[in-house]
């Protein structure tokens, strides 16, 4: 026999959301359709946006801001399905959910794109630079208006064809047939070899840049968009007015979700980029700072050792500030893991607690810090010097999707209860964030529930709080109005924001909230 | 304004058809409720009976200070509001407030004679809109506000159809098969001088589970009588320590770190177990991730139902099967990794193989991979649950535990069913499912944000 510890359940409570009067509950969208959002004032807010797109998806974005202005019902209830569907909430309209004003017509609009020019640009043989010259066409309107305009909008709506959704991917195809001769003579290679070796080939350096940017239409725009300090929102054209796209049999092109659920996810982002704060955690403990490390790997550094970190500041309001690290040698290849030195983390940990402090005029009591790998000692050491002669905790948390791992299966035919975890032990356990939620009255995910393991590697902390912090966390992506996510917004947007990072040089380490990058 | 604000009346009574108007009764009611205002409306009660008739009348009667009417053509029509518009009237003459009733403009109605003469608030254009009229009205008029009352009804009632967390313990079966018993010792074993080592580190050659390391291999196993580890393949044991001291500091001697010494025990229950499998005739299919599968097919394996029957777990579930609608048939198959922390268990990880002819596996990855997807897309808890039970029950061959051989007379020996743990909640379910076997269990959303969506947060 062997002798261990034999692993504890033990559940968490779903924590609650508060909103207007101070009300909390569960789901989000309870919270709003019942009392509005927590920063509610007896004077709406208003909610300046702007458009930016073809002639035809302003058409249909006015068409849906109309939809969304006033009362949408749940869809009707599928064959074979339960009679009630709670997890399907009724959107009241934009300004009822939000206390806002919202208007059908946007602040401000840009619809002089011309569908047939990104058409063109688009099927340019070179993705990198059919898929910048399209950005650019966005960016170049965009950053112009920002430079006229005294009152911008707080945040554009980028209304996007279907072309650019399918032809704006890394791994799009055009047919050879359909494509386009583009400007740039240099290649990949030559443009990495040109870096080296300026003007080896005697090519133009200008459009060696072009290898420089990603091909993804929207990281690539929101990364160049940065410096300017514009919020985007990208919507496909198909999501908002579906019925508009039909195959020849008459269904849907695309299978989309009802319009009420739309609704409650593009205006709950709509009022948090338009400078809104929809709910935050409930009765959470007062000065705790979380903070979501990041690493990747930029694509045109040399070695296969150098990475952006990224790290995210998230407290319990809602409030999230994204810094970027300096790129450095943070992958280390035997150990498949990314760890800053001693001095890196040090500084970033400063940079946090000092942002915390102009925040809040205090330290904070507790810093958690999230990231997906663990904690080698030097990264640690710097950790701690920062805090060294505060009244900080700091406390470092390793978050993995624990895929296949743990299965837990419930006696009837619902899965696992989101909350339920498995201790193994003081410091470690494996978390379901995603399970059957009876609020819903269903489990929002594919197959079955699969856990996180949480694991307290650095620094001292109940793990039942870190847990219980791990489940609201996942509660709070504005993006979504869901009833949570699977990952903490603090692991869940780190990889959103990396992956923004390095889709474009920047000119600038641009310190900003998260809405720039979700 | 009333002739006397006696102090029992102090309530909101919310006129309105049911369930017609009840979305944008709960939607104004929370509010109010919030505000301070004590509501009383028909949607507030989800399984109302006679009594919550009467207690509502009762309310209105009594308690009503304002009454507001929820106006639609049909709603007006409704034979329970044209009771209250004609108690309300009534009440209105009572307590001679001209402004009893507050029609409330949902969408354009007609105007019936009762209420002909009241000044409605607009919430037809927006309801927004109309709350911060009403907000305003309610001030005027001095309707009575104290703290906010109690608000649960107004979530029940929006929330109707939500399942309950009860606060009792319920058993949850695990994918961990919990390891009872292993050989006492495990053991480095040389090749014999003279003898080629590359033969004897291929682990292929070997009766039992072996894992290369200097000059020879680590192992439960002991060379025979005739010095030989397995066929033609003579060695000589050089150490031998516990298992158990073994997984817990490594082998000091060989210089073998603990973590490494765990990486070697979880290397060689692998291969026991895959060993186990091949010896039961199940096939292995080796999977995304270099993960091989191991599943039953026709000739093996039952087609059927397979009953399972544990002391605490009984069912039945085919662990093999065919669609028509696809033309393939579908094994159930299982890959088992040896875990040390926090207990030594085998993990398991089920995956659906699929095949044209019920023997072997489709290799085309793209094809299995969307089978799989859709296939497989219905199934949730219970199924995957009986499948494993009833595939671990074939496989144990009804026993409580099943012996995976390491050596001559050595077992690594682990217990059926998976290990249970005891879980503090559980909710009220409907119904059991106890379904067709190709049918979906019952609780799946049909609108699951795809894969795209939730990769990149805009829309």
């Amino acid at each position: 026999m062997i002798h261990s510890h034999r692993p504890q359940i033990v559940y968490i409570d779903e924590p609650k959301l508060e909103f207007r009067y101070g009300q909390q509950l569960e789901y989000a969208r309870d919270g709003l359709y019942l009392y509005g959002p927590v920063d509610a004032e007896a004077f709406p807010r208003q909610i300046r946006y702007g458009f930016i797109g073809t002639k035809a998806g302003l058409a249909r974005f006015e068409r849906w801001a109309t939809q969304v202005s006033s009362f949408i019902s749940t869809p009707p209830p599928r064959k074979g399905a339960k009679e009630k569907e709670p997890h399907h909430v009724p959107f009241p309209g934009f300004s009822e959910a939000f206390n806002a004003l919202w208007s059908n017509k946007p602040a401000k609009v840009i619809d002089d794109l011309d569908e047939e020019d990104l058409k063109r640009q688009l099927h340019i043989a070179n993705r990198h630079e059919a898929i910048k010259s399209v950005v650019d066409a966005y960016v170049d309107r965009l950053v112009a208006d920002k430079r006229r305009d005294e009152d911008p909008p707080a945040f554009w709506y980028v209304v996007i064809p279907e072309f650019i959704y399918e032809l704006g991917r890394p791994q799009s195809v055009v047919p050879r047939a359909e494509r386009v001769e583009g400007r740039v003579a240099i290649s990949q290679r030559d443009a990495q070899k040109l870096s080296k070796q300026p003007n080896l080939f005697g090519f133009d350096e200008e459009d060696a840049q072009v290898y420089k940017y990603e091909r993804n239409f929207r990281r690539q725009l929101k990364a160049r968009l940065l410096d300017d300090h514009i919020v985007t929102q990208l919507v496909r054209e198909s999501t908002l007015t579906p019925g508009d796209f039909l195959k020849s049999n008459g269904d849907l092109k695309r299978r989309v979700e009802d319009p009420a659920t739309i609704a409650w996810k593009l205006c709950t982002g709509s009022y948090y980029k338009g400078g809104g704060r929809p709910w935050q955690i409930a009765s959470m403990r007062p000065g705790v700072c979380y903070v979501g490390l990041v690493y990747k790997k930029q694509n045109d550094t040399e070695t296969a050792r150098y990475s952006v970190c990224a790290a995210q500041m998230f407290l319990s309001d809602g409030e999230g500030v994204v810094f970027r690290g300096a790129l450095g040698p943070w992958f280390h290849p035997d150990t498949k893991q990314f760890h800053l030195d001693a001095e890196a983390a040090a500084r970033l940990v400063g940079t946090v607690l000092d942002e915390y402090k102009r925040r809040h005029g205090g330290e904070p009591t507790e810093l958690f810090i999230h990231a997906k790998s663990s904690f080698n000692d030097d990264e640690w050491a710097g950790f701690q010097a920062a805090c060294a002669g505060t009244s900080t905790n700091v406390v470092g948390i390793q978050i993995s999707d624990a895929w296949d791992q743990l299965k837990l299966f419930r006696q009837g035919s619902y899965p696992v209860i989101r909350g339920t975890a498995l201790v193994t032990n003081n410091k470690s356990g494996y978390l379901f964030t995603s399970g059957f939620v009876p609020r819903l009255g269903t489990y929002m995910g594919p197959d079955t529930p699969n856990p996180l393991h949480v694991c307290i590697r650095r620094g001292d902390a109940p793990l039942e709080t870190v847990m219980r912090d791990v489940l609201a966390l996942s509660k709070i992506n504005f993006n979504t109005c869901l009833f949570n996510d699977r990952s903490p917004v603090t692991i869940r947007f780190a990889d959103a924001i990396g992956d923004i990072l390095v889709a474009a040089p920047l000119s600038k380490e641009p310190m900003l909230p998260f809405k720039f990058y979700i | 304004m009333p002739k006397a604000t006696e102090p029992k009346r102090t309530a909101l009574f919310i006129s309105h058809a049911t369930p017609e108007d009840n979305h944008f009764v709960r939607w104004l009611g929370a509010k109010l409720t919030a505000m301070g205002y004590e509501v009383w409306a028909d949607v507030m009660c989800l399984h109302g009976g006679t009594d919550w008739a009467y207690e509502l009348e009762t309310a209105l009667k009594t308690r009503a200070f304002k009454v507001l009417l929820v106006c639609t053509p049909g709603g007006l029509e409704k034979r329970g509001v044209r009771n209250e518009i004609e108690m309300a009237t009534n009440l209105a003459r009572q307590l001679e407030d001209d402004s009893f009733i507050i029609p409330l403009r949902l969408e354009t109605y007609d105007a019936i004679f009762r209420i002909a003469h009241a000044q409605y608030i607009d919430f037809k254009r927006s309801w927004a809109a109309g709350l911060a009229e009403l907000t305003e009205l309610l001030r005027d008029q001095g309707v009575p506000r104290g703290s906010t009352g109690p608000l649960e009804s107004w979530l029940e009632s929006h929330s109707d159809g939500s399942d309950r967390l009860l606060q009792r313990s319920e058993p949850l079966v695990s994918n961990w098969l919990q390891v009872e018993g292993q050989p006492r010792n495990i053991r480095y074993i040389e090749s014999r001088v003279g003898a080629s080592l590359e033969r004897f580190q291929n682990r292929l050659l070997h009766d039992w589970p072996v894992v290369p390391f200097r000059s020879g291999v680590i192992t439960f196993a002991q060379p025979d009588e005739a010095g030989n580890l397995a066929n033609e393949l003579p060695g000589k044991e050089v150490a031998a320590l516990s298992t158990a001291e073994f997984l817990t500091g490594g082998w000091e001697e060989l210089k073998i770190a603990p973590l490494e010494a765990r990486r070697m025990y979880a290397n060689l229950g692998s291969q026991a177990f895959d060993r186990f499998c091949r010896k039961r005739g199940l096939t292995g299919h080796l999977g995304s991730g270099q993960r091989v599968s191991w599943f039953g097919d026709i000739k093996t394996t039952p087609q059927g139902r397979v009953k399972f029957e544990w002391p605490y777990r009984r069912g039945s579930r085919q662990v093999i099967g065919q669609s028509g609608k696809r033309n393939v048939h579908w094994h159930f198959g299982v890959n088992a990794q040896l875990r040390t922390s926090p207990i030594a268990h085998f993990r398991l990880s089920a995956r659906l193989v699929f095949s044209e002819n019920g023997l072997d596996a489709i290799e085309d990855k793209k094809r299995s991979h969307s089978l799989r997807r859709s296939f497989a897309k219905g199934w949730r808890n219970a199924r995957w649950r009986d499948m494993l039970c009833a595939y671990l029950w074939w496989m144990a061959e009804g026993k409580a535990s099943i012996w995976m051989p390491v050596g001559a007379e050595a077992y690594i020996q682990v217990a059926v069913p998976p290990m249970q743990f005891g879980c503090p909640v559980t909710i009220t379910e409907g119904k059991e499912a106890n379904q067709a076997d190709d049918d979906d269990d019952p609780d799946i959303p049909d609108d699951l944000p795809d894969e795209e969506q939730s990769e990149e947060p805009d829309q």
